[in-house]
């Protein structure tokens, strides 16, 4: 059950390094590049997929409607793209419709000061069952500034779950900065109003050699600093290994949240070095979809608080 | 700064300047979303007051006789206003007060609806009247003038509350200003009874040029020379206030402003007690506020604890960075270890600060500050949710951001107050940057944008004053917050009445300007009309009217209360970046932070130096390399 045959249907969508015109498309259906996956191209933002996917357009749909409203400074319609009760992961775990979260400023890392002038999205890959949709995603976002001439380029990961039950509104998010993680006094904790029990999927986070062993054929891992991108099971096995020394433990409250068609959970991590005073703290995203023994997770994401 | 002039000529271009109140006449009190007494009753105060001038004499003789301090004549000597007429309250139930104030213990009686009063003056927002044999005031709103119907205003409520009622909801607060994407034809304080009441956010206000108006609706003259530099100076101490102890001490000195937070009325008061010209450094020794306290029967200590701001690490000679550097000088190994070791999470009345881009942590040293502008406002609203709805914030507020790559980039690493999580922004979103000079292209024209809009304004008539860069800092250090939160907010009204002539056709915006207070010629210059329209009106337009984005759909350039002000500039002692953060760079709304503490300051001075030098350091390699390119010296 688990794997629909749409999760096949690996897409990474490119876009205009300048960030200018419409969407662009460069080969209508889409090229096959040498890795075998289809490639469509793209303007600022606009992520145009293959007519003959249509659940990965739904998920570049969403994708664009997202950074649209983020171009706009829209932020209701930004929040208006998450269920009511979505967590998003910004890094820290915040309500996406909490009074108080900023999502386009948290999403965007924008300061007060920083105006958005693009967001592209330079890949993109997407898996689904009838009932959810996930995707993992790299974006590049430029934004003028008025503390600085020049202006700001960020990248951000992003790994998302839309559901069919919401209206395919997403459940639970992940954006994060390319950045360290780095060492931080108090380890960020979902809100009270939003934290469960831990689940199965929790403890998968912390775990890696668990985490390894659960996760499906294209899963994708993504981590905080440059080059941690995993876009399949390969690529995440790999970078699990070069991980593997690493001392994670669960930190904070989680949310953890089981359907009978998917599962997600979102947990605190704590990543204590040696000789250092506070541990690093990271936050963890985790999709899973289910199959005969249980669960097999389908998308990853540690972003760095 | 507004002068006589200005508030003589505050009507709107087209009106009928000789139908309006003169300055003498009408005073209008500047609060957040209204106008006090302004309008109808306005205007019959004026006609009335010019009619018996023989009352103000006796006015102030009563007053002075009724109350017997200077202190309090110092507070009164305002407007000379005799009799008024006679009015009708309008409320159910109003107080009656024996000062013009309000206080827990003030209320000497009450006048039911349909009451006639008959005024011997005005005093700001309240009116004299007659009341048995001494004189008692009452809340001018409430008071219906030749058949003037105001309309019932929430914020003035507690007027129209029993003491006991009263005392939950401490003071009327008005709503902060909203949005005004749509906003009418902005309106004159003369206008007819049916619209007044209803006035808009951006009409006409005008500070005081004699007097000001406090948070508890007193009228105080406006600054003397020194006392800004004297308010200023104690907000730097390193300790503040205890509000607990200080209302004590503002009550027994019978300061008609006692809040809990320390004010112009308050340094008058002590001066007038003590006999001495007290300056910051005596009014913050803590042996003489002991002795003073004990010798006025005041309970408590003075201030609140002192905390421990700095690190005690080894300095890691191999980071070097602006942001590492700014650490380093307050005794942190690096910037990293002080990030993770002296930030810690913080709210601001139970409101967490992560939100947007801000991590939500604070130092210890602005945590404190936050934690004294709390204990302030729970003092003086009853509780951290009555403090929120009293100040009008609407929750959105940040502490730290760019703490992560932003400190280490390499080509523009940053370690200003926000990286060192000692600085925090209220409301970001309304209460814009409006003058960060020097940081590039796009800095240098939004500075001149506003600048020349503020200047637009005051030029047109519409109030406020014509800021820049020196009048900013020079307003910022010579008044109290609440003069200053007059003249920034009637400043900030000006300019979006301004942004909104920009949407009007280029014949009705040339016309305006050829009309001003101040002309506009329609020749060359940067001055001159064709210039203004290229340059400021029409990217106005695009700006605030055309934009598809958010960005600069709010109007104003500030929404904070004169409440929240003085919670976070005198009972916090934060520098308010509106007004105080530099010479060169000023006007940031949003913005408090604590440069102004010794430790605050060290730490802001590191991190500036240090980009200073790295800039100058880049230039002298620019150079090199252009040399060595070209073969030759290049001045």
């Amino acid at each position: 059950m688990w794997l629909h045959a749409f999760l096949a249907s690996v897409i990474i969508v490119g876009c205009s390094k300048s960030g200018a015109g419409g969407t662009g498309s460069s080969s209508g259906s889409g090229t096959k590049n040498g890795s075998g996956v289809i490639v469509v191209g793209a303007g600022s933002g606009s992520a145009k997929a293959s007519p003959a996917n249509a659940d990965v357009s739904r998920a570049t749909t969403i994708m664009n409607a997202q950074l649209g409203a983020l171009r706009n400074a829209q932020e209701a319609a930004l929040v208006d793209t998450f269920a009511p009760d979505a967590v998003v992961l910004v890094p820290d775990p915040r309500l996406a419709h909490g009074e108080t979260t900023g999502l386009p400023a948290a999403i965007a890392r924008l300061t007060p000061h920083d105006t958005l002038k693009t967001a592209s999205v330079t890949k993109l890959v997407a898996g689904s069952t009838p009932t959810a949709l996930w995707w993992a995603a790299e974006v590049d976002l430029v934004a003028d500034s008025l503390e600085s001439p020049n202006p700001t380029k960020t990248t951000i990961r992003v790994t998302e779950l839309a559901t069919a039950e919401t209206g395919w509104k997403v459940v639970a998010g992940a954006f994060g900065e390319v950045t360290s993680a780095r060492m931080k006094s108090t380890p960020s904790s979902v809100d009270d109003s939003s934290a469960t029990p831990p689940g199965p999927l929790t403890s998968l986070a912390a775990d890696l050699a668990k985490l390894d062993a659960s996760l499906a054929s294209k899963a994708t891992l993504l981590g905080t600093d440059k080059g941690e991108t995993a876009w399949d099971a390969t690529a995440s096995h790999a970078l699990l290994a070069k991980w593997k020394q690493l001392s994670f433990d669960d930190a904070g409250k989680p949310r953890e949240v089981t359907h009978k068609d998917w599962a997600f959970a979102i947990t605190g991590i704590d990543w204590q070095q040696p000789k250092k005073r506070v541990p690093v703290r990271m936050s963890a995203l985790v999709i899973a979809v289910p199959n005969a023994a249980g669960w097999q997770v389908v998308a990853v994401q540690y972003t760095a608080d | 700064m507004a002068t006589e002039h200005d508030s003589e000529r505050a009507v709107a271009p087209g009106t009928n300047e000789a139908a309006g109140p003169s300055r003498e006449e009408v005073r209008p009190s500047a609060v957040q979303g209204r106008v006090l007494a302004t309008g109808p009753n306005a205007t019959s105060l004026a006609a009335l007051i010019a009619s018996a001038p023989q009352l103000a004499a006796q006015f102030m003789t009563a007053i002075a006789s009724h109350f017997g301090n200077s202190t309090v004549q110092q507070t009164l000597a305002v407007q000379k206003q005799p009799g008024i007429g006679v009015g009708k309250i309008t409320a159910s139930q109003l107080n009656v007060r024996s000062t013009p104030a309000k206080a827990d213990d003030n209320v000497i009686g009450q006048l039911d609806r349909g009451t006639p009063v008959t005024p011997l003056a005005k005093r700001g927002p309240w009116l004299e009247i007659p009341h048995g044999q001494q004189p008692g005031f009452v809340w001018s709103q409430w008071v219906e003038f030749d058949g003037s119907t105001p309309t019932p205003d929430p914020s003035a409520h507690a007027e129209t509350q029993t003491p006991t009622q009263a005392a939950a909801a401490p003071a009327p607060v008005a709503p902060v200003a909203k949005p005004l994407p749509q906003a009418p034809p902005a309106q004159v304080i003369n206008q007819p009874a049916a619209t007044t009441q209803t006035v808009t956010p951006h009409a006409v206000i005008h500070p005081g040029a004699e007097t000001f108006e406090t948070i508890q609706h007193t009228q105080v003259e406006i600054h003397q020379k020194g006392e800004g530099k004297i308010l200023s100076d104690i907000r730097a101490f390193k300790q503040q206030f205890d509000p607990h102890w200080l209302i004590q001490l503002q009550q027994k000195l019978q300061v008609g402003d006692a809040t809990g937070a320390f004010n112009t009325e308050t340094l008058r008061a002590m001066r007038d007690v003590t006999g001495e010209h007290l300056d910051a450094k005596k009014i913050t020794n803590e042996t003489f506020l002991v002795a003073l306290g004990a010798r006025l029967g005041v309970e408590g200590e003075p201030f609140r604890a002192e905390v421990d701001a700095l690190g005690h690490d080894e300095r890691d000679l191999t980071k070097t960075d602006p942001a590492d550097l700014a650490a380093q000088s307050i005794g942190y190994a690096d910037y990293d270890t002080y990030y993770a070791t002296a930030l810690t999470p913080v709210k601001f009345l139970g409101v967490s600060l992560v939100q947007g881009s801000s991590d939500g942590q604070a130092h210890p040293l602005l945590a404190s500050r936050i934690a004294a502008a709390e204990a302030y406002l729970i003092q003086r609203f009853g509780s951290a949710e009555k403090a929120i709805t009293g100040t009008g914030w609407s929750k959105r507020a940040g502490a730290a951001y760019a703490t992560s790559n932003a400190a280490h980039d390499t080509k523009d690493p940053k370690s200003h107050m926000h990286t060192m999580g000692m600085a925090m922004d209220i409301d970001p979103g309304v209460n814009p940057y409006t003058m960060p000079k020097g940081d590039g292209p796009a800095a240098d024209w939004i500075t001149w944008f506003y600048q020349t809009g503020f200047e637009l304004g005051h030029r047109l008539g519409y109030g406020g004053d014509a800021l820049n860069l020196d009048s900013l800092l020079e307003e910022g250090q010579q008044m109290s917050s609440e003069e200053l939160h007059e003249h920034m907010l009637a400043s900030s009204q000006s300019f979006a009445r301004t942004v909104e002539l920009s949407e009007q056709s280029d014949d009705d915006i040339k016309a305006a300007l050829l009309a001003a207070r101040e002309p506009y010629t329609d020749g060359p210059g940067d001055k001159g009309i064709p210039s203004l329209m290229e340059k400021w009106f029409h990217p106005a337009k695009k700006m605030f009217h055309d934009a598809k984005s958010g960005e600069r759909k709010f109007h104003e350039t500030m929404t904070e209360s004169k409440e929240l002000i003085v919670a976070l500039r005198d009972a916090a002692g934060l520098n308010w970046g509106g007004t105080e953060m530099s010479a060169g760079q000023n006007g940031d709304f949003m913005h408090f932070d604590t440069r102004n503490d010794s430790i605050g300051h060290t730490v802001y001075k590191a991190g500036y130096d240090a980009q200073q030098d790295r800039k100058a350091k880049q230039a002298k390699e620019a150079k090199e390399a252009k040399e060595a390119k070209h073969g030759k010296k290049i001045k």
